[in-house]
């Protein structure tokens, strides 16, 4: 087992920068997931964590060890791919075999230690199968199986559930958290699916464009954003943005206003405002879908009036998508129960100022951490 | 640099071959390659390696994406083309290997120019000589069976073996 320390790592393709000067640290035993949208150089640190890819420049050490230039199988680290790649021409059993290539062991040792792990993930009566006779979610219990037999120090996964029904997905993801805290490897796990990310990660470190924007644990993540990028990335439905600036109107108020709302700012978040010193006028302002109220009727002050655009009904809640008058701009709603109002509705939406979070206008980044 | 590569085999059978029969036959003489069958292969392949290379591209285009996999299992570079990608396009080297094959076995043109009458001469252009045979044209019968029936057994054979490869291709799909 082992503990990953990123430094300075550095990944270019030709002109194209994949990664660019990624620092962290994955902790022995630990289930970190890598969160982003697709092309965000998550897979590609993924890779050269595993020693697919050789980084450009920087250093990356396992338990203190460089193994910067260290090619895979050295490294043992075991990796599940997008949609459990496995060998198309080989059986699950050979498939499993090819993780065992590299030790030197007997026939029957193989064979004892393939039947364990065949055990240990009920996949005995597929182990004569091809890959392709088998559905989805038998060929990522395989493709398991094969990760894990190698008892390796770190233990990859790309996207694996991408490929896989809801409930199925569902399923295996608790499956390979129990495993996974079962045999106390240390988890590298690439999504962009943020429920996923939610559900499994000890930590999620979020990227975007081959930066990494946050690292910390889900809760954190999801209550204190760093920036506007994590603040909409993470959360279904998106938290909602407003441009706007800020009013200070006497020692104890501060008001957050544009063309439609006018926001009195919680005592708690101005003195966090100005613990910061970041008082600037101009701000964006954030609220999650389910921190506003939404009435029937037309605007008043202080909330964003329009017109129903879009309902999801959930069954729990529904999301109500209201396109507001002003520039035909959206947010989202999230109100329990079924939605009672039809499209094209006049209603109000008021953000709960003591859920709202605050923003640089220019950098986006958060003036309350 | 690789399509470069591609496009410089695709642009080789932009000229139709029997364009450069004149100027190849007059290079085989100056290079004594007329009449034997090295000079003969040579001039097979300019047609069959753009052929074949292009055919083959697509179908290892196709291939799953297991490079990634056979790099953690402890293959090298080396060792995945050779250990799991060729094994796994074993159905797409039958096919071009038969192609090829069939593509020399029937070749006339060049064979007619450049080794009818010596000890090199091939199937096609020695049939051709049986033509003006009019007291016996069972001989051009005979002949004309014999020639079908290599490329029969050679398409029989390495059928059966493409069907069987094929179905384990489906399966592991």
């Amino acid at each position: 087992m082992a503990e990953i320390v990123l430094k300075n790592i550095c990944k270019e393709y030709g002109k194209k920068t994949a990664v660019s000067d990624l620092n962290l640290e994955v902790k022995d035993k630990e289930l970190v997931v890598f969160l982003g949208p697709s092309g965000c150089g998550k897979t590609t640190t993924l890779n050269m964590i595993a020693g697919i890819d050789e980084p450009t420049s920087g250093k990356l050490f396992f338990d203190g060890e460089d193994v910067t230039s260290l090619p895979a199988h050295v490294r043992n680290v075991a990796m599940v791919f997008q949609s459990a790649t496995l060998y198309p021409h080989l059986t699950s059993y050979e498939n499993i075999r090819m993780s065992l290539r590299i030790m030197r062991l007997g026939k029957e040792e193989k064979d004892k230690k393939i039947k364990e792990v065949a055990n240990l993930l009920s996949i005995n009566e597929f182990l004569n199968r091809f890959p392709g006779q088998l559905s989805g979610g038998e060929r990522q219990r395989v493709a398991t199986a094969k990760a894990i037999i190698r008892n390796p120090r770190v233990f990859l996964m790309d996207e694996p559930l991408s490929g896989l029904d809801a409930a199925l997905r569902e399923s295996l993801r608790g499956e390979l958290v129990l495993l996974q805290k079962r045999l106390g490897v240390t988890m590298v796990f690439v999504t962009h699916d943020q429920v996923e990310a939610m559900t499994l990660g000890d930590r999620i470190v979020v990227m975007n464009h081959g930066v990494l924007q946050q690292m910390g644990p889900p809760d954190d993540i999801y209550n204190h954003p760093v920036n506007t990028f994590v603040a909409s990335f993470v959360g279904t439905p998106p938290m909602n943005l407003f441009e706007g600036r800020l009013e200070r109107i006497s020692a104890q108020t501060m008001l957050f206003k544009n063309e439609i709302l006018n926001i009195e700012l919680p005592r708690k978040l101005i003195d966090k405002l100005e613990g910061s010193g970041r008082t600037q006028k101009e701000a964006i302002l954030g609220c999650r879908p389910q921190d506003l109220t939404l009435r029937f009727g037309p605007s008043l002050d202080r909330s964003v009036g329009g017109r129903v655009y879009n309902i999801e009904k959930l069954g729990k809640e529904s999301v109500v998508t209201i396109e507001y008058a002003a520039n035909q701009q959206k947010i989202k709603v999230l109100v329990p129960g079924i939605f009672q109002g039809g499209l094209e509705q006049s209603v109000a939406a008021v953000p709960q100022p003591e859920h709202v979070f605050l923003f640089d206008r220019q950098t986006g980044a958060s003036l309350v951490r | 640099m690789k399509t470069g590569l591609l496009m410089a085999i695709l642009l080789s059978v932009l000229l139709p071959p029997v364009s450069v029969i004149i100027p190849f036959f007059i290079i085989y003489n100056r290079l004594g390659l007329s009449g034997t069958l090295l000079g003969l292969i040579i001039v097979t392949l300019t047609t069959t390696i753009p052929f074949v290379t292009w055919m083959m591209l697509g179908y290892f285009r196709n291939l799953p994406k297991i490079e990634a996999l056979a790099r953690i299992d402890g293959y090298s570079r080396v060792g995945t083309f050779v250990r799991i990608v060729i094994p796994l396009a074993k159905t797409g080297i039958v096919v071009g290997a038969l192609i090829s094959f069939l593509f020399a076995w029937n070749e006339y043109t060049f064979a007619q120019v450049l080794v009818t009458g010596t000890p090199a001469a091939t199937i096609p252009p020695a049939i051709s000589g049986f033509f003006f045979q009019v007291p016996h044209p069972q001989h051009l019968a005979a002949a004309l069976i014999y020639s079908v029936l290599v490329s029969f057994i050679a398409i029989y054979f390495l059928q059966r073996h493409i069907t069987k490869l094929n179905i384990v291709e489906v399966l592991g799909g």
